[in-house]
């Protein structure tokens, strides 16, 4: 990352990796603020970061090495493939050392500047995120404030962007006023295109997500998962308690989004309002076992079960799909949720699973028993460097659909063993 | 209370009642107002280029797009006899000129406004400020978007290179050798160039939105990204390249379902099919390429072909053959049997059919969306694939209609080699003579052709980029001139069936000419 404080390199580089590790690419951050916190104990003020505070510039230069060399660490034997470089690096001699660096070892570097004059943006910055800050947390706020202000000033000075002549070489985007604007430069491959792409998508203008599923559906009171059924009775009276809360919440331009299948379809029509169709949020593809129960499932493939319960996220149903599919095939609407602004998602456990372990940063191993219960609403709001979760279960009873992984998942394991945790049903 | 729901019997799509007869897009189309894509740069800097390049994209991925260039409505309006023509101070010909812009722009309105066009590209040098504040005002009396796409290039090597590839033989030059054609053109471009107002972020222009493509690619200096369709031309801009490479489109060799005239599966290969994997090695190796990447889909058949190779290879689940749900692994006679009515219903929109609980083609474009993008970052690559999945690409390729789509021929133990040419793709057959059973279904003669299938706005459609073949501009007087369309498969045949391709190969292939459709 290069830039001043306050340009939301932080934010970009939290993010950033979030998304890079959705989509299965490893990647880390590594800020040098924080290295820097554990060197110098307790900050005191921005005198520390004058330019010609020697003592300060030789424990900066040992942070940043020490975060280089856990960088090269993280590619070595944590199989990392992006490793985030968060720190100012405003000069062309940090950056200089950096490309050393890299060349040495064989890694690409791509760097990402944001550029930023606007006072008001800055200021807002400074309030989101500095304020809670370990170095401010003890501080009256106008002082912070100030001292903060004066941070800034001692990086302008010898402040050096990213040169379009001197670093014609370099590979690069320029983020100019949160986007308004970017510069591209001499993109080398896939990954740098799709971060480039990613980027340009995302913004920072306040707003919700909502997340819920279907109303519960008839092959839900049945116990049996997939399949393309309608709502049941308790179904079609959340669809009309979903259109009551979402008239309560007062949202300016909700947009609707639903899935191909009939369940999801018809709680939106409740809603009344106009709503889009995307086959991407359709459920996860059960193949061979489509509209059974977990029982029949047992009974009719009990090592396809067992093998499940050992890895839900990468095991794919015989014929059908896995949630590693499953993140694949829900990017584009990831990529299009940041476009947006206020966003309501009428989906399917599986589906809101994926998308909600992108917004709250949940892997592999979790990412397949996150609770999406029927009739309950998830709300997010982003705030600071992550996301502000609200659940709103709307007050209509409905089947439990969350198996939990049961303790035995040998595939030699007696059917009690594997049953023990499938939820209720007719 | 909330609207009763039926599923369309075709697209297998939940529907209001009423609203049954709406063909339904796969994904949101985003309903924008109309987009004019406005291009800007010097002659030989690659506007046109990237206008087809770009409309052939966008056509493919079901948005209604149609170049405009302001060249060819000049061409119809006077006979080119030199770059005096162009020179600033030629005030017939200046006339002329801003005529036929103003043509074109009308023309432009009638495709966005009543013939249901979604982006129209104006392709003309657009060089000055003056001209581009004329558009800027054209776009706001009609409510239409505004994107510039200006390129910027000075290295001498690539314009002369543009100038062989494209300028030397265009109509403009029918009567001229190539050294004097090149030198009138070089000639043309000066004439611009005293004139020409870059795009200046910084300050007069820094409200508009536009993307800087510089130095073919290399650089990209962004502006002001409105929505989403901008979102994705400037992305499928920053992944395009101009390096010379060739991508070979195959299927698997034949599978023991295919024998047994089976759809879908997940079957390995027959003994011929065998034969046909290691003809393919053989073939790969004499076609001596730098670093050949190889993708396969997941599917068996097409893995066994790829280990075949005896090379790296990387596999796409995005490749798989189309989901034939519930008909999966029956022959076409069972599927008669057992599910006549959809039988049928594929027959009638074969594009838009969707197989109970599988996909449709229109599926099938979305889904191969990102292999696409990711072909158009590499360089010479050997796709390993299914019928279906290759007639998408190929679709792609050459620029051929959802209605062509379903019946492109792609026969099995045939590699069809791909070569960027021109503003076009050029298109080799070679069959690698190993013996394979026909799975091509044609389109039934008996089923009866509605009036045209209803191409709407918004819907995942993939259109032939139109012929812009346009009448003469009444340039004397303001009246509109008209587009005479060419059907579609007459435009498209024209595209690719143009080059006949010498020979190249020796021993044991069968080079044949191209006929697709």
């Amino acid at each position: 990352m290069v830039g001043l404080p306050a340009r939301g390199k932080t934010y970009i580089s939290k993010k950033l990796t979030r998304y890079l590790n959705w989509i299965g690419v490893p990647t880390k951050v590594f800020n040098v603020g924080q290295y820097r916190r554990e060197a110098v104990k307790t900050y005191k003020n921005f005198e520390f970061f004058k330019p010609d505070n020697e003592e300060a510039m030789r424990i900066r230069k040992a942070c940043a090495s020490a975060a280089l060399s856990d960088v090269a660490a993280y590619f070595a034997k944590e199989y990392g493939q992006v490793a985030v470089f968060d720190a100012t690096n405003t000069t062309r001699e940090r950056r200089a050392i950096i490309n050393t660096f890299a060349k040495e070892r064989g890694y690409k570097v791509f760097f990402v500047e944001s550029i930023c004059d606007d006072p008001d943006i800055i200021a807002e910055n400074i309030k989101q995120v500095k304020f809670g800050s370990p170095d401010y947390i003890d501080r009256d706020i106008e002082e912070a404030m100030q001292d903060f202000v004066q941070r800034i000033e001692c990086y302008k000075a010898s402040y050096m962007p990213i040169d379009d002549e001197i670093d014609r070489k370099l590979s690069y985007i320029k983020i100019f006023d949160v986007g308004s604007r970017y510069l591209v430069n001499q993109v080398q491959d896939h990954i740098q295109s799709r971060i480039v792409y990613y980027l340009m998508n995302i913004h920072v203008t306040p707003r919700s997500i909502y997340l819920s599923r279907h109303g519960e559906s008839e092959l839900n009171l049945l116990g049996r998962i997939g399949g393309d059924s309608g709502l049941s009775p308790r179904g079609h009276k959340y669809a009309g308690a979903l259109a009551s809360f979402i008239r309560g919440q007062k949202i300016k331009d909700l947009k609707v989004w639903t899935s191909h299948m009939k369940r999801t379809i018809q709680t939106a029509e409740t809603l009344g309002v106009q709503y889009e169709q995307w086959k991407a949020l359709n459920e996860i593809d059960a193949g061979v076992c489509e509209e059974l129960t977990y029982e029949e499932i047992q009974e009719n493939f009990p090592e396809e079960f067992a093998m499940r319960d050992q890895d839900k996220y990468r095991y794919r149903y015989p014929k059908g799909e896995s949630y590693e599919d499953l993140v694949h095939r829900l990017e584009p609407v990831i990529m299009e949720l940041e476009r947006q602004e206020n966003v309501l998602v009428i989906c399917h456990q599986a589906v809101m699973r994926c998308l909600l372990a992108y917004f709250l940063d949940k892997a592999g191993d979790e990412l397949p028993y996150l609770r999406c219960p029927l009739h309950t609403v998830l709300k997010l709001t982003p705030v600071a460097y992550g996301c502000k979760v609200e659940s709103f279960f709307l007050n209509i009873e409905a089947v439990n659909t969350h198996r939990e992984k049961p303790k035995n998942v040998n595939v030699n394991r007696n059917p009690e063993e594997a049953l023990l945790t499938v939820p209720d049903h007719i | 209370m909330p609207r009763e729901l039926t599923q369309n019997r075709i697209q297998k799509t939940w529907v209001p009642t009423k609203d049954d007869k709406r063909r339904a897009t796969g994904a949101p189309h985003f309903a924008n107002p109309p987009t004019v894509i406005v291009m800007v740069g010097l002659p030989a800097r690659g506007k046109t280029y990237m206008s087809k390049k770009l409309t052939r994209y966008l056509n493919w991925i079901g948005i209604p797009t149609k170049v405009f260039n302001v060249g060819e409505y000049r061409r119809e309006a006077v006979n080119y006899s030199s770059y005096d023509f162009f020179k600033p101070d030629n005030e017939s010909a200046f006339k002329i000129r801003q005529q036929c812009a103003l043509a074109a722009l009308r023309d432009v309105k009638n495709y966005l406004k009543d013939e249901g066009g979604q982006v129209a590209v104006f392709d003309a040098t657009n060089t000055t400020r003056e001209r581009r504040e004329l558009i800027l005002k054209f776009g706001k009396e009609n409510d239409f978007k505004i994107f510039f796409i200006e390129s910027v290039c000075d290295d001498p090597n690539v314009i002369a290179s543009n100038i062989m590839e494209v300028k030397v033989s265009c109509p403009d030059y029918r009567d001229c050798n190539k050294t004097d054609a090149m030198m009138d053109f070089q000639k043309r471009i000066e004439c611009y160039k005293t004139s020409y107002q870059p795009l200046d972020p910084d300050r007069h222009d820094r409200e508009l939105s536009f993307i800087k493509v510089i130095d073919v690619g290399r650089r990209f200096l962004v502006n002001r990204i409105q929505d989403h369709i901008q979102t994705k031309i400037v992305y499928y801009l920053m992944n395009i390249h101009v390096q010379p490479r060739t991508i070979y489109l195959c299927r698997h060799g034949e599978s023991t379902d295919n024998l047994e005239g089976r759809l879908g599966g997940d079957s390995g290969l027959s003994l011929r099919g065998r034969q046909f994997s290691a003809a393919l090695a053989r073939f790969v190796e004499e076609q001596q390429l730098k670093d050949l990447k190889v993708w396969a889909s997941q599917l068996r058949r097409c893995i066994q072909t790829a280990e075949h190779l005896g090379v790296p290879y990387e596999q796409w689940k995005a490749l798989n053959e189309i989901d034939a749900g519930m008909c999966e692994e029956m022959t076409y006679d069972e599927m008669k049997e057992k599910f006549p009515e959809e039988f049928a219903l594929r027959d009638e929109d074969k594009y838009y059919y969707r197989y109970p609980a599988g996909e449709s083609y229109q599926d099938l474009v979305q889904r191969v969306e990102p292999v696409i993008m990711e072909l158009e970052r590499q360089e010479n690559v050997l796709v390993v694939c299914h019928q279906a999945v290759m007639r998408c690409l190929l679709a792609y390729f050459l620029d051929k209609s959802a209605e062509e789509m379903p019946y492109l021929k792609c026969p099995l133990h045939t590699v069809l080699k791909l070569t960027p040419v021109a503003y076009g793709c050029k298109v080799e057959s070679i069959s690698l003579n190993v013996e394979a059973v026909n799975t091509h279904r044609d389109r039934p003669e008996e089923v009866k052709r509605g009036p045209g299938t209803l191409i709407r706005r918004n819907s995942v459609t993939p259109l032939t980029s139109p012929e812009s073949h346009i009448k003469k501009p009444r340039i004397d007087n303001l009246e509109e001139a008209s587009i005479q369309e060419l059907p579609n498969s007459v435009a498209s045949l024209a595209l690719c069936s143009s080059q006949h391709i010498p020979l190249t190969l020796t021993g044991p292939y069968w080079l044949g000419k191209v006929c697709l459709t």
